[in-house]
């Protein structure tokens, strides 16, 4: 191998290293969009794609807490047919937020105790979460560890920049890289690169796994 | 004298005040919707303008009506922002 050789390989190993490192240090972490709304508003929010599906119906009677009727259905990925089922009454928690010129952060904690729908019958089943974000005009991070009674558990990252500013009642457009890692049913980590676009008080997501599963989300508050 | 009444009167009905708040945490517009919503609530506002590129939110009040400071630190706390400066006009 050349000089130049070596060099090139080193530099590509640097960066494969900085990124591995880069995933796993925000891996901690896993984020949706705000589980607490303003004071007053209800939203409706919607994750799809074949490996999951989440509902939630929130209330926000404080900006500080929410009631949420959640719907939440993950499937084996090797074996769709595989899945379960859980249908929770939540309550979210915004733990802290700071407010800077140009940035927001928040920390939120959820939980909840409802049911998981099995073929034998129905189970009780508990839930809780931690998730925290920071976004500025340009650019967004987000985390969320999320366990589910039974050892399921599931982890999220994203990050995100705005390739273009717009007005506040225009087309908002952010290009999102989103990082999913759930053991048992996706069997390796997801990676899904989306688009994220909002106007007004309606948000919708599109994009695909590298392995090709398609993604739709969709928010809206009101 | 009824020439001078009237003319006062016409001319304090013709102004009406505004106010113009510097927000913290005000980075995206889908969040900041329910600033909007909450100010339309209040029947002193006739209008509510959001610019997320200075941090403003101003609020055009009706003729004779207005918010209080507190007030409007009130509702934009539960919407979820600070506060950081309140400016008052009259326009």
């Amino acid at each position: 191998m050349t000089l130049s050789q070596n060099k090139a390989s080193f530099r590509n190993e640097g960066m494969k290293t900085s990124l591995i490192f880069l995933i796993a240090l925000l891996s901690f972490y896993r984020a949706y969009a705000h589980p607490v709304t303003y004071q007053g508003g209800t939203a409706y929010m919607s994750w799809n794609g074949p490996m999951m599906s989440d509902q939630w119906l929130s209330y926000s009677p404080t900006a500080r807490f929410a009631l949420t009727a959640r719907a939440f259905t993950i499937r084996d990925m090797a074996n769709p047919t595989i899945q379960r089922q859980f249908y929770f009454p939540q309550a979210n928690f915004l733990l802290r937020r700071w407010n800077g010129d140009d940035y927001q952060g928040n920390v939120y904690l959820s939980g909840a105790w409802g049911l998981e729908k099995k073929d034998q019958g129905i189970v009780s089943a508990g839930l809780g979460a931690i998730e925290a974000d920071w976004e500025s005009r340009h650019y967004y991070v987000s985390g969320k560890y999320q366990l589910i009674g039974g050892g399921l558990d599931y982890t999220r990252v994203r990050a995100g920049m705005a390739p273009y500013l717009a007005p506040y009642d225009g087309l908002h457009t952010w290009a999102i890289l989103q990082v999913e890692h759930q053991p048992d049913y996706f069997h390796h980590t997801q990676i899904t690169p989306l688009l994220r676009f909002f106007k007004n008080n309606i948000l919708w997501e599109v994009g695909s796994t590298l392995s090709g599963q398609w993604m739709f989300n969709f928010m809206v508050h009101f | 004298m009824k020439t001078i009444l009237l003319t006062l009167l016409f001319s304090t009905a013709a102004f009406a005040e505004t106010a113009k708040i510097n927000v913290q945490g005000m980075v995206c517009a889908f969040c900041a919707q329910g600033i909007e919503k909450k100010f339309g609530d209040e029947p002193a506002v006739a209008k509510t303008l959001v610019n997320l590129d200075d941090h403003l939110v101003t609020l055009q009040f009706k003729a004779k009506h207005q918010l209080s400071d507190q007030r409007i630190t009130e509702i934009l706390s539960d919407a979820g922002f600070t506060v950081k400066s309140i400016a008052r006009s009259e326009e």
